[in-house]
């Protein structure tokens, strides 16, 4: 008997789990965020078991450690951002409590690649919540000097993909505060010349993988501004026939959100007004030109985020009119396709994050 | 999740119970059946992927069944009962059908199809709750063969399953394995 259970189960050794990767939505309406595991190859959800993992209430912004061992979610209701572990076998999350204070109206938030801090926009206070995070435990502590003032209501932070500098979007202002990350610190410095007027009515922006440009969207123009980021000083530049604009002939209004390749050569503006995603290809000095076949249809109503899949075929776009996730191809002439039934939820999404 | 439980297991008396009416009615028609009672370490590698897990989850337990080997001539009924358990994953087969028995020397072997629910439970902790589970449709086809020791006692060597369940709105498709022992009653 004992030889038997001992090869018996190499009898069964068969079947392996396709490759894949998690995904985190935050839910508002629901007080959750919704786990899925993501297929490398198709980019098929599945809900993992257990999935809205209450947080706190409204969470507004979702992201993960590089480690996959914690995920961070802002609690815009009560300011404040939960902290939950992942279990590496079922992907369950499990809340760690106390939950870590905020300022007020936490909107955005971001973690350096090295995954030692995460920062924090507050909103409606103006500043930015820095925290150490253990890398054993996960857990957030405030760093001193926390919070640093900001410009008026930021929505988004973004930190770059260098790690070296720190970027803010402040809509009222019209302007993108940029920072330098003191290096094992966290703390942040201005970067000369911050902050950067951006164009009219802002609601977005992102970096290119490489470092090179960084292009925000401008909702009520219905444009995208795109800057030069000088590498060693995190400046902006504005290019020379910035902004762009996202449409031909009106079809592309509002534009809310914007993600860019990471191979750098193609850009995707979700235009919330219109339903639509408009498509640019991004020339060498970062001039946009939109694609012919722009724009691509959204599947759901009220889009409001769009990013990369880790494997970069894929882009999801979140609407919360439809409670839905979108899941498109990248073809290799940079149009999207829409490729699947939309992931539907019970609650509005208000963020996303996929880890590698 | 207690009351589903409650309606689960009342299916299996229910299972149970037409099992023993079946051979009850060979008992009294005929002489006292042959009766096979097993018992017997099991393992599967299930499909807990289709749910959201990493990987596949070897699990390991116990299989018994209770068979009338010969209402028929070599024609039978079969009950089989499983648990398979990880830390993170339990899996319960409660499966009732025919099964094939042709016997040669010290020799059987067996076929059968069943049919019956399967149940999985997994352990997922949060503030209101310790785990989750469901409960569907289960399906196994499979055989294995028995070496008779002595009159009464023989080992199963082997019985392979092919075993299909739909649980977490999915379906797994699963191969169980078990060994053990067999004590026949009634042999002649």
């Amino acid at each position: 008997m004992l030889m038997l259970s001992l090869t018996l189960p190499a009898i069964t050794s068969c079947g392996s789990a396709a490759p894949s990767h998690l995904g985190y939505v935050a839910l508002r309406g629901a007080n959750g965020v919704t786990a899925y595991r993501i297929n490398n190859q198709s980019a098929a959800f599945t809900r993992i078991l257990g999935s809205p993992f209450p947080t706190g209430v409204s969470p507004a912004s979702v992201c993960a450690h590089p480690s996959k061992r914690f995920v961070y979610v802002a609690n815009q209701g009560e300011n404040d951002i939960s902290h939950l572990t992942a279990d590496s076998q079922t992907g369950a999350l499990s809340e760690v409590l106390p939950r870590v204070h905020t300022g007020i109206f936490p909107a955005s938030l971001g973690i350096d690649s090295g995954g030692t801090f995460l920062y924090a926009a507050n909103e409606a206070s103006s500043n930015i919540s820095i925290y150490a995070i253990n890398s054993g435990s996960g857990v957030l502590t405030e760093i001193a000097g926390s919070p640093f003032v900001t410009g008026t209501n930021p929505v988004k932070l973004q930190v770059s993909p260098s790690g070296k500098f720190l970027y803010v979007l402040t809509p009222n202002l019209r302007s993108v505060y940029a920072y330098a990350i003191t290096q094992g610190a966290g703390t942040l410095q201005p970067v000369a010349g911050s902050p950067f007027t951006v164009g009219t009515s802002p609601s977005s922006f992102t970096i290119d993988s490489a470092e090179h440009f960084m292009f925000v969207t401008n909702a009520f123009t219905s444009t995208v501004s795109v800057f030069a980021i000088t590498q060693s000083t995190g400046a902006l530049t504005q290019i020379p026939g910035s902004p762009f604009a996202t449409t031909t002939a009106a079809t592309s209004t509002l534009p809310i959100d914007v993600a860019a390749s990471p191979s750098g050569g193609f850009l995707y503006v979700l235009n919330s007004g219109s339903n639509n995603i408009s498509e640019f290809s991004i020339g060498s000095t970062g001039a946009l030109t939109l694609l012919t076949a722009s724009p691509a249809s959204s599947s759901g109503t009220g889009p409001v985020f769009i990013l990369f899949d880790s494997n970069p075929k894929f882009v999801f776009v979140g609407s919360q009119g439809s409670n839905n996730i979108s899941v498109f191809s990248v073809n290799t002439d940079g149009t999207l396709a829409n490729v699947q039934t939309p992931s539907t939820f019970g609650a509005s999404p208000s963020s996303m994050f996929v880890l590698p | 999740m207690q009351s589903r439980t409650r309606i689960n297991t009342a299916r299996f008396v229910q299972l149970f119970c037409c099992f023993l009416a079946l051979s009850s009615s060979c008992l009294f028609a005929q002489k006292l059946p042959e009766i096979d009672l097993y018992g017997g370490y099991s393992h599967i590698r299930f499909n807990s992927p289709s749910f959201g897990f990493s990987n596949y989850s070897s699990l390991n337990g116990y299989s018994a069944s209770i068979t009338a080997p010969h209402l028929y001539e070599q024609l039978g009924l079969t009950f089989n009962a499983s648990g398979d358990y990880s830390s993170k994953l339990t899996v319960y087969n409660f499966l009732l059908g025919p099964q094939f028995t042709f016997e040669r020397g010290r020799i059987r072997l067996f076929g059968n199809a069943l049919f019956g629910k399967g149940e999985a439970k997994v352990q997922i902790k949060t503030a209101t709750r310790n785990e989750i589970a469901s409960q569907g449709f289960a399906a196994a086809v499979g055989g294995g063969v028995d070496i008779n020791i002595t009159r009464r006692i023989a080992v199963r060597a082997i019985d392979i399953d092919y075993v299909h369940t739909k649980t977490f709105g999915s379906t797994q498709n699963t191969m169980r394995i078990s060994a053990g022992v067999v004590y026949q009653f009634g042999r002649r």
